[in-house]
């Protein structure tokens, strides 16, 4: 009796699938980025994605990151839960990378003549 | 006097389910989840069984102190008193919701759904307090992994539940 799977648990099943399938169209990354903002404590840094750099993110775990080959990617997370580091590499525009512990948002902007204008 | 009996047997019951609820989060630290699949900030959360079972056979008041006792434990034992925070966001949305569901349990949900939804609500509320720290919302744009994640591991608590709660029953717990 318990096992058995009720009608409401098929409506929330399919609900989640197509709710995941809308935003995940509507967040899907398109076109490469070219700007980095990288935000720490809540003042923002800006570089360029073409640059081969090495940044100290100089917050309360002091993480690294590593903008290199229009990639960028934590390398190295002093934070606890390291979710920065583990997720990975990131290059497209609207993709970024977040890290809690040390207060420190990560994203790419397109930031091209068009974009700068609409933004 | 029957009824002193039934009060030390709630109280001892909980207990054991606190205890258990606490146990299992830290064992969940041990699993690599993250090896299975490579996303991060992924957890099995293993103690919503617990919680769901409090719910289904106690009450929302001792679940929600099985839940308090349990992230107080675990969040000041093992980790920072912001990961209270978060896990509290998390673990309330998620029990409100599911005590919702159980309302209709049985009869529109099965203890997937709930389960599920439970998975669910609890990363979204932790969404929302990430939110609330970072003041972005760009935190969103990890939903599409929890809400995913959720799906499974909302799946994966409700298939060892639906075979953990029956045998319960031939204990004479209550």
């Amino acid at each position: 009796m318990i096992n058995k799977i009720k009608k409401g648990d098929i409506i929330v099943f399919i609900g989640v699938i197509l709710l995941i399938l809308l935003i995940s169209v509507i967040t899907f990354p398109k076109s490469d980025g070219d700007v980095v903002e990288i935000t720490v404590n809540e003042k923002t840094t800006t570089y360029s994605l073409f640059e081969n750099v090495t940044i100290e993110t100089n917050g309360e775990y002091n993480n690294v990151v590593v903008i290199k080959d229009k990639k960028v990617r934590v390398s190295d997370a002093r934070c606890p839960d390291k979710v920065c580091k583990n997720t990975g590499e990131i290059s497209k525009k609207g993709q970024s990378i977040i890290c809690v512990p040390e207060k420190m948002i990560i994203k790419i902007k397109g930031g091209g003549k068009i974009d700068g204008i609409a933004n | 006097m029957a009824l002193q009996i039934k009060k030390t047997k709630k109280l001892t019951l909980c207990a054991v389910l606190t205890a258990t609820a606490f146990a299992l989060s830290f064992i969940e630290g041990f699993i690599p989840v993250s090896a299975f699949i490579p996303l991060p900030g992924i957890k099995l959360g293993l103690s919503n069984i617990v919680i769901m079972f409090s719910l289904c056979y106690l009450d929302g008041k001792s679940a929600f102190t099985i839940l308090l006792l349990k992230n107080i434990l675990v969040s000041f034992l093992f980790s920072n008193p912001v990961s209270f925070i978060f896990s509290m966001c998390g673990g309330v949305l998620s029990l409100l919701v599911m005590k919702l569901m159980f309302l209709k349990y049985n009869k529109f949900f099965s203890l997937y759904g709930i389960s599920i939804c439970g998975a669910l609500f609890h990363n979204i509320g932790q969404l929302i307090a990430a939110g609330f720290v970072m003041k972005t919302a760009t935190v969103l744009s990890y939903s599409t992994v929890l809400l995913l994640s959720a799906v499974f591991m909302g799946f994966f608590t409700a298939f060892i539940s639906s075979i953990l709660f029956p045998l319960t029953e031939k204990i004479n717990l209550r």
